[in-house]
């Protein structure tokens, strides 16, 4: 199935690299994102996402490429928010990120999995990652090596020393 | 220098433009330089002359080369104006149609199968040889001219052939100056497509998506646009603009008279390359721009020089300096005129806020 099939079908993805046009201006880019949507759905749409990122609005009409890293982020997922998705696959969105945007953007998805959304998140930044998520599953070398809720592998002290980095 | 001298260069320069913004359309999209495409004006042209002839024939409408006035406006169409609408309306389908059929019965095919865009850029070559061979087969291997001089013997009385299929002597008087009408009509056409596509790209929303599936084919998929789609209706956009120029070619000044499966292509396709790139191969204005300018020193600037250095010989050798520019333009400016930013020599000069 082509990949435009599977993303009218309420599948978003966002990707860890060049994941927004930077050649394009803030506002082109969300209006990519609603160009098959009701105008005023859209509209109502993107306030919605003004909400979660409030900043996005100030630099409506700046080139994308001009943000900084974490506004591209949340520029990233605002472009899959504004599909309404069914699944959204996130890939790495803290990649290459300041610990603090780090936590803002982890913040910023743990409010759309309070909204409803469901979110599949592959993450290096396992810490973070289990304190956001419901169920977690720990791949390592390609096998998995644990799953369950994520609060309880958190508490694993065995993970925690030997995948996690966190004693 | 009057005004007369200046038609043949500023008829030529835009119709060079009218092409070269295709190849920099097509490039821009699938990364394939277009060896086709400045075929596609003359399979146009050969279309348009077509229709234009059976309509004088079925119609049997005689030349009339009287002073006409519209608004105040003296000119001279020795044929119906409609008959020209319906040439300009048959040159510009046959254009996209043509382009519409190389990108989804050659170009997508192939890709498919895994070819780079070398390989592409081969099977334009391809889709080129196949053009002329069509047109030698169905038309005529002799210039249009022949088409010219059938229908002029069908209806007796309209000799075509002896007018050299200037459909038109459409002269059009602005105040006591003449200008031809092929002339304006290439000059509005530059300008008419160049803001067309601007607007477009611009200000779209198939310009953005367009823009977007250029920058990152990928995630535009990602986000449910068709980008195969969104490239055919470039590419269509490039015949269209393609099928225009042969559609003006037909009414060209001594240089492009004969219009023969294989002549005006032979001696304008460096040129229509060398406009895109100069201009600028991933801008859209950059590249009509350079069509024009490269236009202008073929014919205005190596003749000047001619006259200066009195050595008339140069004439010839015109296409020398097309390629001088285009090396130039990629050893300083590998992106073209276009990718020039003066803001930025600006912003040197007043100390550097940034």
């Amino acid at each position: 199935m082509p990949a435009h099939h599977r993303a009218k079908m309420g599948m978003a993805y966002t990707l860890q690299l060049f994941n927004i046009f930077s050649s394009l201006t803030v506002k082109e880019n969300l209006l990519l994102a609603t160009y098959d949507i009701p105008e005023d759905e859209a509209k109502k749409r993107m306030e919605e996402v003004f909400q979660l990122f409030p900043r996005l609005k100030e630099r409506l009409f700046q080139k994308a490429g001009t943000l900084s890293g974490g506004e591209r982020q949340m520029l990233a997922i605002s472009i899959s928010l504004l599909r309404k998705p069914e699944l959204m696959l996130l890939d790495e969105p803290t990649a290459g990120l300041a610990p603090k945007l780090a936590k803002e953007v982890f913040e910023s998805i743990r409010q759309l999995g309070d909204q409803g959304y469901t979110i599949i998140l592959a993450e290096q930044n396992a810490k973070g990652a289990l304190e956001i998520g419901d169920e977690a599953v720990l791949i390592a070398s390609g096998r998995i090596v644990a799953k369950g809720k994520a609060s309880e592998l958190l508490e694993r002290k065995d993970l925690a020393k030997m995948y996690l980095g966190l004693i | 220098m009057n005004f007369e001298t200046l038609m043949a260069p500023l008829y030529y320069a835009s119709i060079l433009s009218l092409l070269s913004v295709g190849i920099t359309l097509s490039y821009m999209t699938t990364k394939v330089f277009n060896f086709a495409h400045v075929r596609y004006a003359t399979v146009a042209a050969y279309f348009a002359a077509a229709t234009m002839l059976s309509l004088v024939v079925h119609y049997h409408i005689t030349l009339n080369s009287s002073v006409r006035t519209l608004g105040g406006m003296r000119y001279i169409l020795p044929l119906p104006g409609w008959i020209y609408a319906v040439g300009f309306i048959v040159a510009s389908i046959v254009g996209g149609l043509v382009s519409i059929l190389l990108y989804y019965a050659v170009l997508k095919p192939l890709e498919r199968r895994g070819l780079s865009p070398l390989a592409l850029m081969i099977s334009t070559l391809g889709f080129d040889f196949l053009l002329v061979a069509f047109l030698f087969i169905f038309m005529s291997e002799k210039p249009i001219i022949n088409l010219a001089a059938k229908a002029s013997s069908l209806i007796g009385a309209v000799n075509f052939a002896s007018l050299g299929l200037d459909f038109a002597d459409e002269y059009i008087y602005i105040g006591n100056s003449m200008i031809r009408g092929s002339v304006l009509g290439a000059l509005i056409l530059a300008v008419v497509v160049t803001i067309v596509l601007t607007f477009l790209t611009r200000k779209t929303k198939l310009g953005v998506m367009m823009r977007s599936s250029i920058e990152n084919p990928n995630l535009a998929l990602v986000l449910g646009i068709n980008v195969d789609r969104v490239f055919a209706i470039a590419w269509f956009i490039a015949g269209l603009i393609a099928g225009m120029a042969g559609f003006l070619m037909l009414f060209g000044t001594s240089f492009l008279k004969f219009i023969s499966p294989t002549s005006p292509y032979n001696s304008i396709v460096v040129s229509v390359f060398a406009g895109a790139i100069v201009g600028g191969i991933f801008n859209v204005e950059g590249s009509i721009g350079g069509g024009f300018l490269i236009g202008l020193i073929e014919k205005l600037f190596v003749p000047w020089l001619a006259a200066v250095m009195n050595a008339p010989g140069l004439i010839k050798y015109n296409k020398v300096f097309s390629m001088f520019a285009v090396a130039l333009t990629l050893l300083f400016i590998p992106e073209g005129l276009a990718s020039i930013r003066f803001r930025r020599f600006r912003r040197k000069t007043t100390g550097g806020e940034i």
